[in-house]
């Protein structure tokens, strides 16, 4: 036999580990140490977009149509069905995105101050933007995961887990009772505002003015209404100014947002839009053809009367509009019947055509509460803080129950009476399967 | 006064979020292999036979949301791979105007999770809906419900390991109340083939040249997605033959296991929330074995050395037949193409078309 055969044999062993190239910097990428890395998180979309645009479909503002199947998140909403997001993978609407953001303001807050250059005022004024940014992420938050203010209660009420931490190791604490949220949420607003500039480079930086703004909502939700008046008048000091709705001949022809001096903070959405969004039977109510706002703010299409916009990104955030209007309620509510109306003629001048125009007047505390409570309706449309005000108004017995008709059937599809349960959406299924524990808000 | 134009600013953006328990991932290979020539070779290949341990394999963790993040990189498992690799090339025939030569190649692979992050799922759908590596068992792991059909008023249910009927809900977790628990769900294998073997044959007949290729996967498993009206308008584009067949009214249980929809009013008796669905979408009933053969590649190429070709002054003339995919059978049944499937969600695509091509090339 001839039979040649060749065997090779070989045992390889490997086993690599290299400490060393942890510690090299990759490029493009920052590992933040200067504070102008911190400032850029500031400018960043997580930071300027954190309205959650599904607020609009809670409100009574809304008017939509379903698939009786439907359930997006959009249909959840607008019926008030407890669960939001049904797909237990993507990140929940609304509590992915706003925790997003207080991830971002967390990053800043945790380390610019031991930032390797930049002056203390410049590290504190960065910081306090975050913290002023983090406390508008749980105000938002409060208004869907966690009861309506209530003095009696809000000790024990759950608000919401407060973060602090940036490393994903760590688990999410425990939710705050609803009063510690609100004091904490306070608490760091104040804080803020010393080392705050009066201006910054564009609207949706954080001023002293937007920090008393916040202070102005964050009272307004829980009644408190010596403080809230306090801080609205503070807002209001801020550089001003009302634009007339007589003096354009369209929309088209006003500022965008971002030049625009009614605007004292803008907050974009992170996607979403209002344009198109329906205006309901009830809101139509509150306009009439004297009304600029109904001309330049809404389009009529085959759906419906459609929400328009002014030019440019559309703006979520404070305006001064919305101050004013504050500060009308809060005299309305001190008994100052005839000072609220004059605060709300202020804007109605600036609203109403000039031909049709007359002032408003009130008889009684209770009668200009409603009159400005019904301008605020129909300034505030689609501004997103019809929820909020919805929230705060049914805790005072002051909100009707809301229907949902369809419109072509007129059947009642879902009902929102005072006081429901349904003010209160549930903690997402995702966050829940994380934390078994945290407490539910429907039992 | 804030009066400036928002410009476009420069921004940072938090891309990955810190993580203080981040490792290198290791790997430790043992290879034993032999590579061999007998007959004047004849026959020739290799056996290979290897153990690579990896530890701290990186991947993608889910998030608690909370955290600001849904999903991050993380040293998520160990695991185990072993594996034998077999090549064996032979000339079978070689004759004057005949050859005939076969590559045979064979892999077997194994592998298994030594250790895993600890999983945080307490919930059945995120179980039976992903391939969570799980220790002890291989990668791509599937787990199933034991579906039961349908009660009375049309709710599908699945049945614990006890028997118990349960009709899944949302909250089957922080309340306390448990659907159904990880010891509920069944093991049905591994979306992963764990056997690869190729054939190849090479036969030359005077101016023919034949060449094909066969391929088999197996020991993996696939589940096969139902008739479901609910998943007309989510998952499926279009909705598979039988879909109306579906639970319309009391009785229909007894001839049908296809939910209908739910009652859209969440206090009707009938109502099921979506969750109730993944009994039927996610059970094991609806898995079968995946393992299939395929002819990848059918080659015949006729060379031509016609005298009035070469006289034409066209030289190495051929014309050449190809087909690609043009058979294939699975052996659970063979209506369902195993790479046309997500073997999860049971969820088809288009099947692997064949393709044909005739080729005529030539030099002058």
């Amino acid at each position: 036999m001839r039979n040649k055969y060749i065997l090779l044999f070989f045992i390889a062993v490997a086993a690599s580990s290299c400490k060393k190239f942890l510690d090299v910097t990759p490029k493009g990428i920052i590992i933040p140490e200067n504070v102008a890395d911190y400032e850029g998180l500031l400018n960043a979309p997580s930071m300027t977009q954190t309205f959650p645009i599904n607020l609009l479909d809670f409100a009574d503002d809304n008017l939509n149509t379903f698939d009786a199947t439907a359930q997006s998140s959009t249909a959840n909403g607008y019926y008030w069905r407890s669960i939001l997001t049904m797909n237990e993978k993507v990140s929940p609407d609304v509590w992915g995105p706003l925790y997003r953001s207080i991830y971002s303001a967390n990053v800043i807050i945790s380390g610019v101050k031991t930032a390797i250059d930049g002056t203390a005022a410049q590290k504190q004024s960065v910081y306090g933007e975050a913290l002023v940014i983090r406390a508008n992420c749980y105000m938002d938050l409060l208004t869907v995961f966690a009861k309506a203010y209530d003095p009696a209660t809000a000790a024990s009420d759950p608000g919401l887990p407060l973060v602090t931490s940036t490393d994903v190791n760590d688990k999410a604490p425990a939710r705050s009772s609803l009063k510690n949220t609100l004091d904490t949420m306070i608490n760091d607003v104040t804080t803020a505002i010393d080392a705050l500039p009066t201006s910054n480079v564009n609207r949706y930086r954080v001023t002293k003015y937007i920090a008393y703004g916040l202070l102005s909502r964050i009272y307004l939700y829980m009644a408190d209404y010596v403080n809230a008046k306090k801080y609205t008048d503070m807002a209001l000091q801020a550089p001003h100014a009302l634009l007339n709705y007589n003096t354009y001949a369209n929309s088209d022809l006003m500022p965008v947002y971002d030049l625009n001096p009614e605007v004292l903070w803008q907050r974009a959405a992170e996607s979403g839009s209002p344009i198109f969004m329906l205006y309901s039977a009830d809101l139509k109510t509150y306009f009439d053809d004297a009304d600029i706002r109904y001309e330049f703010l809404t389009v009529t299409n085959n759906n419906g009367l459609g929400r328009s916009s002014l030019p440019g990104e559309y703006n979520f955030g404070i305006t001064f509009p919305e101050m004013y209007l504050t500060r009308a309620e809060l005299l309305a509510r001190e008994g100052k019947f005839d000072d609220a109306m004059s605060v709300v003629n202020l804007l109605r001048k600036n609203r109403i055509r000039t031909a049709g125009y007359v002032d408003q007047s009130a008889t009684s505390a209770e009668d200009a509460l409603v009159k400005v409570l019904a301008e605020r309706r129909r300034e505030l449309a689609y501004s997103g803080l019809r929820w909020f005000d919805m929230k705060r108004l049914d805790q005072q017995g002051r909100m009707p129950e809301v229907k949902r008709i369809n419109p072509t059937t007129q059947v009642v599809e879902a009902s929102l009476p005072p006081h429901s349960p349904k003010y209160t959406f549930e903690i997402p299924i995702r966050v829940s399967a994380f934390n078994p524990g945290m407490e539910l808000n429907h039992k | 006064m804030n009066t400036s134009l928002n410009t476009p600013l420069a921004y940072n953006e938090v891309q990955s979020p810190k993580n203080r328990s981040l490792r290198w991932e290791t790997t430790q290979n043992y290879n034993l292999g032999i590579d061999y020539s007998f007959f004047k070779s004849r026959i020739s290949g290799s056996v290979d036979y290897y153990i690579k341990r990896t530890k701290d394999v990186f991947g993608q963790f889910d998030a608690d949301p909370t955290t600001g993040f849904n999903q991050y990189n993380a040293n998520t498992a160990s695991i185990e791979n072993k594996g034998l690799e077999i090549l064996i090339n032979s000339l079978n025939i070689r004759r004057h105007k005949f050859t005939w030569r076969t590559q045979l190649t064979a892999s077997f692979n194994n592998n298994k999770v030594l250790a895993v992050k600890a999983t945080e799922f307490a919930n059945s759908q995120l179980i039976t809906s992903a391939t969570t590596p799980v220790k002890g068992l291989p990668l791509g792991t599937m787990y199933s419900y034991n579906y039961g059909g349908l009660n009375k008023m049309g709710q599908p249910y699945v049945l614990d390991r006890n028997g118990n009927q349960k009709v899944l809900t949302l909250y089957s977790f922080g309340n306390g109340v448990v659907d159904v628990t990880k010891e509920d769900l069944i093991y049905s294998g591994t979306t992963t083939p764990k056997y690869v073997m190729g054939f190849n044959n090479q036969f030359s007949i005077g101016a023919f040249d034949v060449s094909f290729l066969l391929m088999y996967y197996g020991g993996h498993v696939m589940r096969v997605e139902q008739p479901n009206p609910n998943n007309i308008d989510s998952w499926s584009a279009f909705p598979l033959q039988g879909s109306t067949n579906f639970w319309k009214t009391a009785g229909d249980e007894n001839k049908t296991i296809i939910p209908g929809y739910t009652e859209s009013n969440s206090s009707a008796p009938g109502y099921y929330q979506s969750t109730a669905l993944y009994g039927y979408q996610y059970a094991a009933q609806f898995v079968r074995k995946a393992d299939y053969i395929r002819l990848r590649d059918l080659i015949v190429t006729y060379r031509a050395k016609a005298k009035f070709l070469e006289n034409a002054g066209l030289r190495n003339a051929q014309l050449r037949f190809q087909a690609q995919n043009p058979f294939r059978y699975t052996f659970s049944g063979n209506d369902i193409d195993p790479d046309a499937i997500d073997r999860l969600s049971g969820i088809r695509s288009l099947e692997t078309q064949p393709l044909y091509s005739f080729t005529f090339s030539t030099n002058f």
